[in-house]
């Protein structure tokens, strides 16, 4: 066997498959240079991109990019028990219709379990006009101070959104998970000229973690954004109005399911929740 | 000793260049290696955004475009001998019939109120009619058909009329109804040859309008023949399937629903695999909430569906278009089936529903098991329209809606399938129940 022409084979196959490698390397550092242009770049390119869509940024964008795992949950189970004692006074009194009721009525209002982990309560008018009525220009802090005093779990729960059509007013809190917003377990507050109506609570047990990973930037997350937009042809105005990071998932079972991080993003046509590890794009519950 | 310097030279100048080929060959070598590991791990995250195809497995479907899958369920013919004929959409003649109007343009619409002046509906004497799946469609998803045409979302259709010109029958116009309005379009470019489609061929089976309470029934004239069809069964991995819907395998959970069904889940997107009779079944689903002030036309969201499908196993077996509906909540579904010689296919097997909001897919149901090969066929003579009213008997007949004649599937092992005929009967309570074509007697799906 002639070594030397094996070898002079060896250095030709091995000189082509490092050229070859080279160009790839060369191709994937255009590819990604997006990400080591300094953060403003990042942005500036990015909002660009989101103006071909006809979207407009208007909200601060967070600079975080925690390891979070994915979270294996399921509805956290509620009892008219411990529903009456948390959000009325222990003095009042009760009307039991029996013990496989989902009902319960109290001069205070009504409790409804709509599902396991579910809840809703319709206060009584006379007594939201005494207790539960707040100025409008403090809404807000007055709802919080309330749901402090007759709020069910209210300290796991995080301010999301406020929604004002007309007189009507909508504030969403959501539960947290070590700091981060549980987009899809919430308590809603319906008002009417500052008087609260009901509240409509969904309370999740955290059962375990799983896969925990670097979560993606918001800037690769508005990119994923508008790569969807462009694959699904959407270029109607749109404002982004909020970018958070927190889970979600709209897949549910009675057998547990998982949430995954995501960056939530309140837009004027609807919400966007962009997977944080894979970069996929659905649109969601407000 | 000149010469053995000379040779000393050489011989260390040749041992120089072998030592320095080695060491250039190493290095190579070690170079490749750190060029592999550099584009291994430089892939960053950040640049995964969707994965745009399936490659796990494409070969288990075909890929289809709009209009292989919209395509019409069956033509009628109305001669003007008034005789009524029925053309199975899968055959030749509907083939060539949708190939030549691709190459015609559809005017715009004119809208008559209903009324002593408006065209009537069916129209009077000669014409062809399509009528595509089970129900009503969109009127945009009509455009496919034809070439550069350009209509509003007016609503749902249940069949297009084509009519012929009675000075001149060269010229077409086509025809429908949406609620109380007739919409009418000249028909240009349309090939010459358009009109042999207005006459029966040997393809065509008779059919009679039988009256029946305040409606028609549309059923087969004489005792056609059809054939009784035993077909060997294929599956689909379901692994293959739920690889190609999540963009990162390596984050996907799983969950026990029941003995037979398991959810996968990424948190983003969940696929659950049901094990049935009939081999295994997925449904997909992910975030399906439609976006406010966002409208997109039935034609754009069945574009999104096929190529969805497409990229996600392909169209099994020879489904196409069967149903499309507006749901409440914004989101369009469509649903596609079988057809066999022309004829629909009743039963769960190639059964196939994919959901859109805003634009892209967000939901699919889908059965993995599909007609594979056909072993064995014999002709069976079905009874005419009026012979199956007269078997069925006043009581049955009473709550009928409408009569389908199709082929329904009989399992006879895991993977054997029975194809055979039967007529498909619409009751009044939107239930549906279904007669062996041969002889009357009830026929159920599920078989064994």
């Amino acid at each position: 066997m002639d070594f030397g022409k094996v070898k002079a084979l060896l250095i030709a196959v091995f000189l082509g498959l490092n050229l070859f490698l080279g160009y790839q390397w060369w191709l994937l550092q255009k590819a990604v240079a997006v990400y080591s242009q300094p953060l403003s770049d990042q942005l500036a390119n990015v909002q660009s991109e989101l103006a071909t869509h006809g979207v407009t940024l208007k909200a601060p964008v967070p600079e975080n990019q925690p390891v979070m795992p994915q979270l294996h949950v399921n509805y956290s189970p509620v009892s008219l028990r411990g529903l009456s004692s948390a959000l009325w006074p222990r003095s009042v009194r009760v009307q039991w219709p029996g013990l496989s009721a989902h009902v319960i009525n109290s001069p205070f209002g009504s409790i409804r379990i709509t599902s396991p982990g579910q809840f809703m309560e319709n206060l009584n008018p006379h007594f939201a006009a005494r207790q539960a009525k707040f100025p409008m220009k403090k809404l807000s802090q007055g709802l919080q101070k309330y749901l402090i005093k007759h709020g069910y779990n209210f300290a796991s729960y995080q301010q999301l959104a406020t929604y004002q059509k007309g007189s009507q007013t909508t504030v969403i809190y959501v539960q947290q998970y070590n700091g981060y917003p549980i987009f899809s377990a919430r308590l809603t507050a319906y008002l009417s000229h500052g008087q609260l109506q009901s509240i409509r609570q969904t309370s999740f047990n955290v059962l375990g973690a799983a896969n925990p990973r670097q979560v993606s930037s918001p800037i690769s997350a508005l990119l994923s954004l508008s790569q969807y937009m462009d694959k699904a042809d959407l270029n109607a105005d749109n404002t982004i109005q909020d970018i958070r990071l927190g889970y979600y998932s709209s897949v549910i079972s009675d057998h547990g399911w998982y949430l995954a991080p995501v960056w939530r993003i309140d837009t004027t046509l609807g919400v966007f929740y962009v997977n944080a590890v894979t970069g996929e794009v659905g649109v969601g519950v407000a | 000793m000149r010469r053995r310097w000379r040779t000393h030279d050489g011989t260390l100048l040749r041992r120089l260049i072998a030592v320095g080929g080695t060491i250039f060959l190493i290095l190579l070598v070690m170079m490749s290696l750190v060029w592999s590991a550099l584009i291994w791990s430089g892939t960053p995250s950040e640049v995964s955004v969707d994965r745009p195809s399936f490659y796990s497995s494409a070969s288990n479907g075909r890929l289809r475009s709009i209009v292989d899958v919209f395509k019409p369920h069956s033509l009628w013919v109305w001669t003007s001998g008034n005789e009524l004929f029925r053309i199975g959409g899968g055959s030749k003649t509907a083939t060539k019939l949708m190939s030549q109007l691709q190459a015609a343009t559809a005017l715009s619409l004119t809208g008559y109120p209903l009324g002593r002046n408006a065209p009537t509906m069916p129209p009077s004497g000669q014409y062809l009619a399509l009528r595509f799946g089970d129900g009503r469609v969109p009127v945009t998803l009509l455009m496919s058909l034809f070439k550069e045409t350009n209509w509003h979302d007016l609503g749902d259709v249940s069949s297009l009329f084509f009519l012929t010109s009675t000075s001149d029958p060269s010229r077409y116009t086509i025809t429908f109804q949406i609620g109380k309005t007739v919409f009418r379009a000249a028909l240009i470019h349309a090939p010459r040859t358009l009109q042999y489609f207005f006459s029966p061929n040997d393809q065509a089976t008779p059919y009679a309008q039988i009256p029946f309470g305040k409606q028609q029934l549309f059923l087969p004239y004489s005792s056609a023949v059809m054939r009784v069809e035993e077909w060997t069964l294929s599956q689909v991995e379901p692994s293959h399937m739920i690889d190609s819907i999540f963009a990162d395998p390596t984050m996907l959970q799983t969950v026990r629903l029941s003995k037979r069904q398991m959810l996968y889940t990424d948190g983003s997107r969940g696929v659950s695999v049901t094990r049935t009779a009939y081999g295994n079944e997925i449904d997909y689903v992910t975030n399906s909430t439609p976006l406010n002030h966002v409208h997109f036309t039935a034609r754009a969201a069945l574009g999104a569906a096929v190529s969805y499908v497409n990229n996600h196993g392909g169209f099994l077996g020879a489904q196409v278009f069967s149903h499309a509906s507006a749901l409440s909540s914004g989101r369009m579904e469509f649903s596609f089936s079988d057809m066999i010689d022309g004829w629909s296919l009743f039963g769960p097997l190639d059964h196939l529903t994919v959901g859109v909001a805003s634009g892209s897919v967000v939901s699919m149901s889908r059965s993995l098991t599909y007609l594979g090969k056909e072993i064995e066929q014999r002709k069976q003579k079905i009874l005419s329209g009026t012979q199956l009213i007269e078997r069925l008997g006043e009581n049955q007949t009473r709550s009928i809606t409408s009569i389908s004649l199709g082929y329904g599937e009989r399992l006879l092992s895991d993977n054997h399938v029975q194809l055979v005929p039967v007529y498909q009967l619409q009751l009044h309570n939107h239930t549906v129940k279904y007669v062996y074509a041969a002889t009357g007697a009830p026929f159920s799906l599920s078989g064994v």
